[in-house]
């Protein structure tokens, strides 16, 4: 080993004289060699006080810092050394490269003693090498070594590494001993879910939950799972359970232990009781590992995480080894379609997300930062009080029961729903204040008593097709890599010469580790794409107060690529609302954006695939756009009669207006093309006013005769020019983005229609031109499949055309389409008309409570 | 190495124990907490008697009272050098786990007996030896200590299994 200066030398130094012959045995602290340096000592005068500074040369021994046997000197006497830098060549018997507990595992030395010099002893291995203990360490090189023996091996069976959290990812424990009750009562509405529960008791618990009984559930599907994705990936298991827990879970989950084997790592030797790390099971290289797990938080979101939505069997448990963690964030389910929204079903649902613990669990959370969890971490005295609290709350699980007060509620809810539907509101609001879950148990009409634990979690077979993507995608990169490349290293070895050829075998093994892909490139690459263009707005899901940024789900949608806008803006494609009636899902609704639940967000994510938004429509609102445009897109296109005008106009209009909704509604299938994709991931608010201009070059498109005349010949702006429009126009926006006031709103839509129809002629002679030009499009719009053809169209071809309209409207002044003044007025009306339905909902719940 | 040993334990007990049975409360609080402890030098396997319990003397303030127990016991003491039997407990790819009882001995691959090779796939995972042999999870060895290093209540050791005589033990 070459043996370099340390960096806190005085230098310059001076080589004065070698001690040390190569060939000689040196014992650590055995001096190499004698050197001199000079220094700056304050000399003090014997007369006076003055002090002077005199250069001084003061001489010291290089003591080596380890054993071994000298090969050879790389300074000599009377060198000047000005850097630290290699003066000697030691062979080392022993390298200490594997240590046991402070011991080196080859030559048995103590390497943590004070007569070990700094740097030599414990420091050169201190990568954890083991998944079942924080006391085998290794070096660098060592590690090095052990994970390039590991990535050759799983590249030959074709596998990459999976790590794999326990709770609430792959099972969900309770300690609540209703469970057990439950299991041998063959009358108790749960007892077909708890059928395949087990339990285990553990003996390293603390007083309090001594001898308790944990219930385990495994997530539905999860043998075939873990079968299947052992072919395709080597699985660790990696949990914020203790030893003893996580080795009754896999002895549970994995019997043979074919799957795990020894690869589970615990809170015992994680070495953070409030994070995961990656580096802690993969210290080199992490390009080929991907981990499941229901927490993003505690992995800080890594590239690595395909991250699974929790399994949540018994209701109200969550996690019960996440006591050292921030609590998760609960997003509220949305509210059930086939409730109707002037039962008291929904308004139960709303008041859910907002009463009780639910609110106060999502208070907790914002409380604590994680920089404090860490700094309260490294506190022992904290630890204990950390792990006693969270005894406590194991304990108090199993004193309260809170499985056996659900499912109380839930029969008492059942006997006042059959017996007397109108009064259950009053009776449940009061209760709801002490219910200690968010999510309601669906009212389906079943037997005599619902279970609260339902079994129909399908997250796995989801998250296998996933695992198998990935693993797919990274193995046919791996291999393209290794053939375009492979080649070329053979052409190279011919050319460079022939002595080198039959080297080449041995040359290019190593180098199949430089085509390994990088799963932290390609996951997220492929994740993008999924929901690449929806921008999101969450309304009634987050709790007031959260960062919308840096919540939950928020990051998690991220990672699929979508974008979180916390304004509904003319760029949103998406409301995600966890209720109707918000603030934000009118707006939404007003300017035709789509209300989607947030399972739509959650089924997306989980299934690595854009939905159809059409079964998630929020009820109430979607499923009246729905129905809209069912209606719209089945109807062939009516000729415009003098009376219908206007209602035509509307209808017209939408079918221009709507080309998500059209095309959802038209094929599913085709939705899901890429350029469909493409198209509908359009900011759809900018569409009106670009894709319409040939709708006014149209002369099918059905404009009352006497309308028209008559705004034009009102208009009283026409003479407002571009600044002012575009003041106008930002005014409006934060108009419609605040409060609704609907008055004042179509008054801003006639202004705007006026000018609009007046600066129309203008727009239809440039239209014209351009269809001169030669596309072909305007034949094809004359045929008259009407707007909807010319829609289409548009989507698809336009987005060149798109492009330059949109140079133009920047550069030009902003002229109005009529199509736009209609839509707002189409929107206006639905939203009148919703306002009208939530109200007359609202009076129907008052009168019922 | 086992030792017979006499010992000495000093035990406070809680006033709500005082009364004619305060000696078996005594020794089952003795009993409790020396049998199966480390103190960093050597293991209490078993306590074999007591030979005296001092007179208690309450503690000002508390009520609490002091009772001194003179014992003895059977200690287990490994030394350096020392030839121990060993259960496998886990292969890695740097060496074996195993215990010895309460003692974690950790066995690096380079002292493994020769030709020994770490075969990652098999399940269980195992290092597999030039004759057939196998080590694995549960395989009884015989492992020779080369250092050890005490905690404050836990013992630790390396060994190796390369010499004569050494490695998977004769059944």
């Amino acid at each position: 080993m070459l043996l370099e200066l340390p960096r806190d030398l005085h230098y310059p130094i001076t080589v004065r004289k070698i001690t040390k012959r190569p060939g000689d045995e040196v014992k650590v602290r055995d001096a190499l060699f004698r050197y001199t340096y000079v220094t700056k000592v304050k000399h003090g005068d014997r007369y006076t006080d003055e002090e002077t500074e005199v250069d001084k040369i003061i001489a010291a021994d290089f003591e080596s810092p380890i054993d071994g046997k000298i090969e050879k000197w790389l300074v000599w006497t009377d060198d000047v050394i000005r850097h630290p830098r290699e003066i000697i060549d030691i062979t080392e018997p022993c390298k200490h490269a594997v240590q046991f507990n402070g011991l080196c595992t080859e030559c048995g030395k103590d390497m943590t003693g004070i007569e070990v010099p700094a740097g030599a002893g414990s420091e050169r291995a201190n990568i954890q090498a083991a998944h079942d203990t924080d006391k085998l360490l290794i070096s660098q090189e060592e590690a090095s070594e052990v994970d390039e023996l590991s990535k050759r091996r799983l590249l030959n069976a074709r596998k990459l590494s999976l790590v794999v959290d326990l709770d609430q990812t792959i099972i969900h424990a309770a300690v609540d001993p209703t469970i057990g009750e439950w299991q041998k009562d063959p009358d108790n509405p749960n007892y077909e879910a708890l059928k395949d529960v087990r339990s285990f008791k553990l003996s390293d618990d603390g007083p309090g939950m001594q001898g308790c009984n944990y219930y385990i559930k495994l997530r539905p599907g999860l043998e075939q799972f873990l079968e299947n994705v052992a072919a395709m990936y080597e699985l660790h298991i990696y949990t914020m359970g203790t030893r003893q827990y996580a080795q009754q879970i896999a002895a549970l989950v994995d019997p043979k232990r074919e799957y795990f084997g020894d690869r589970i790592l615990s809170r015992d030797e994680s070495g953070s009781m409030v994070a995961k790390n990656l580096t802690r099971l993969f210290p080199v290289d992490t390009r080929m590992v991907v981990i499941i797990d229901d927490r993003g938080d505690v992995w800080k979101w890594s590239p690595n995480l395909i991250r699974v939505s929790a399994f949540d069997f018994f209701v109200g448990i969550g996690d019960i080894n996440a006591g050292f963690l921030p609590k998760t964030q609960d997003i509220p389910p949305p509210p059930k379609s086939d409730i109707k929204p002037t039962t008291n079903g929904t308004s139960e649902n709303g008041e859910h997300t907002a009463d009780g613990e639910a609110a106060e669990e999502a208070n907790t959370p914002t409380d604590t930062t994680a920089l404090q969890q860490v700094v309260a971490m490294n506190d022992p005295t904290m630890q204990e009080v950390q792990t006693k609290a969270q005894e406590e709350t194991i304990a108090s699980q199993l004193e309260r029961k809170p499985l056996l007060k659900l499912q109380q509620k839930l029969d008492e809810k059942d006997g006042v729903d059959t017996t007397a539907p109108t009064e259950s509101s009053a009776t449940q609001n009061t209760d709801s204040d002490s219910s200690s879950d968010s999510e309601s148990p669906s009212p389906t009409k079943a037997k005599a008593r619902h279970s609260i634990l339902k079994n129909d979690d399908e997250e796995l077979v989801h998250l296998e097709k996933s695992l198998r993507l990935v693993h797919d995608r990274f193995f046919a990169e791996y291999d393209k890599k290794r053939k375009t490349t492979s080649p070329k290293t053979g052409r190279v070895a011919q050319l460079s010469g022939k002595s080198k050829a039959p080297l080449s075998d041995t040359t290019t093994e190593p180098d199949t580790l430089t085509y390994i892909p990088d799963i932290k490139r390609i996951m997220p690459a492929m994740k993008d794409r999924i929901l690449d263009g929806v921008n999101i707005v969450f309304s009634g899901v987050l709790p007031l107060g959260t960062d919308i940024q840096t919540a939950d789900i928020s990051i998690w949608a991220r990672s699929f690529g979508a974008t979180i806008t916390d304004k509904v803006t003319r760029d949103v494609t998406h409301v995600v609302a966890a209720r109707v009636g918000t603030q934000k899902v009118k707006t939404a609704v007003k300017k035709g954006i789509k209300v989607v639940g947030t399972d739509w967000l959650l089924k997306s994510i989980q299934r690595w695939k854009k939905l159809d938004e059409r079964p998630f429509l929020l009820p109430g609102i979607g499923q009246k756009m729905l129905e809209d445009d069912n209606m719209n897109a089945d109807e062939p296109p009516k000729a415009p009669s003098s009376e219908l005008g206007a209602q035509d106009l509307l209808e017209d209009n939408k079918l221009g207006v709507g080309p998500d909704f059209l095309l959802s509604s038209e094929d599913e299938a085709e939705a899901l093309t890429e350029t469909d994709e493409d198209r509908q991931q359009q900011p759809r608010r900018k569409k009106p006013k670009l894709d319409l201009q040939p709708h006014s070059a149209d002369n099918t498109y059905p404009v009352p005769e006497g309308m028209e005349d008559t705004e034009e010949a009102r208009s009283p702006v026409s003479d407002i020019n571009k600044d002012e429009w575009d003041a106008i126009g930002d005014e409006l926006k934060d108009f419609f983005g605040s409060d609704v006031d609907t008055e004042a709103e179509s008054d801003a839509e006639s202004v705007r229609s006026e000018t609009s129809v007046s600066l129309r002629g203008k727009k239809r002679r440039r239209d014209e031109d351009a269809e001169g030009g030669g596309s072909g499009q305007s034949g094809q719009e004359k045929n008259g499949d009407g707007g909807r053809a010319n829609k289409l169209q548009k989507g698809s071809g336009g987005s060149a055309l798109r492009a330059v309209s949109n140079a133009e409207t920047s550069g030009k002044d902003t002229p109005m389409m009529p199509q736009e003044q209609t839509q707002e007025e189409y929107e206006a009306d639905l939203a009148a008309e919703l306002e009208r339905e939530l109200e007359a909902a609202e009076a129907a719940e008052n009168g019922s409570s | 190495m086992f030792f017979l040993r006499y010992l000495e334990r000093e035990i406070s007990i809680h006033p709500s124990f005082f009364g004619a049975n305060i000696q078996d409360v005594l020794k089952q609080q003795l009993y409790a907490d020396m049998e199966g402890s480390c103190n960093g030098e050597y293991y209490i396997v078993c306590i074999m008697d007591i030979y005296n319990i001092s007179a208690g003397k309450v503690v000002p303030g508390t009520g609490s009272a002091f009772f001194t127990i003179l014992y003895r016991a059977i200690l287990w003491k490994p030394f350096k050098g020392e030839a121990i039997d060993c259960v496998v407990d886990s292969c890695k790819p740097q060496g074996v786990f195993c215990y010895a009882g309460p003692l974690s001995v950790f066995v690096s691959k380079m002292h493994l007996p020769h030709g020994y090779k770490y075969n990652p796939d098999a399940t269980p995972v195992n290092y597999s030896g030039p004759d057939g042999d196998t080590i694995e999870r549960g395989t009884a060895v015989r492992v020779q200590i080369l250092g050890l290093r005490s905690d404050v209540t836990n013992l630790f050791a390396i060994g190796k299994m390369s010499a004569g005589w050494f490695g998977i033990a004769p059944v």
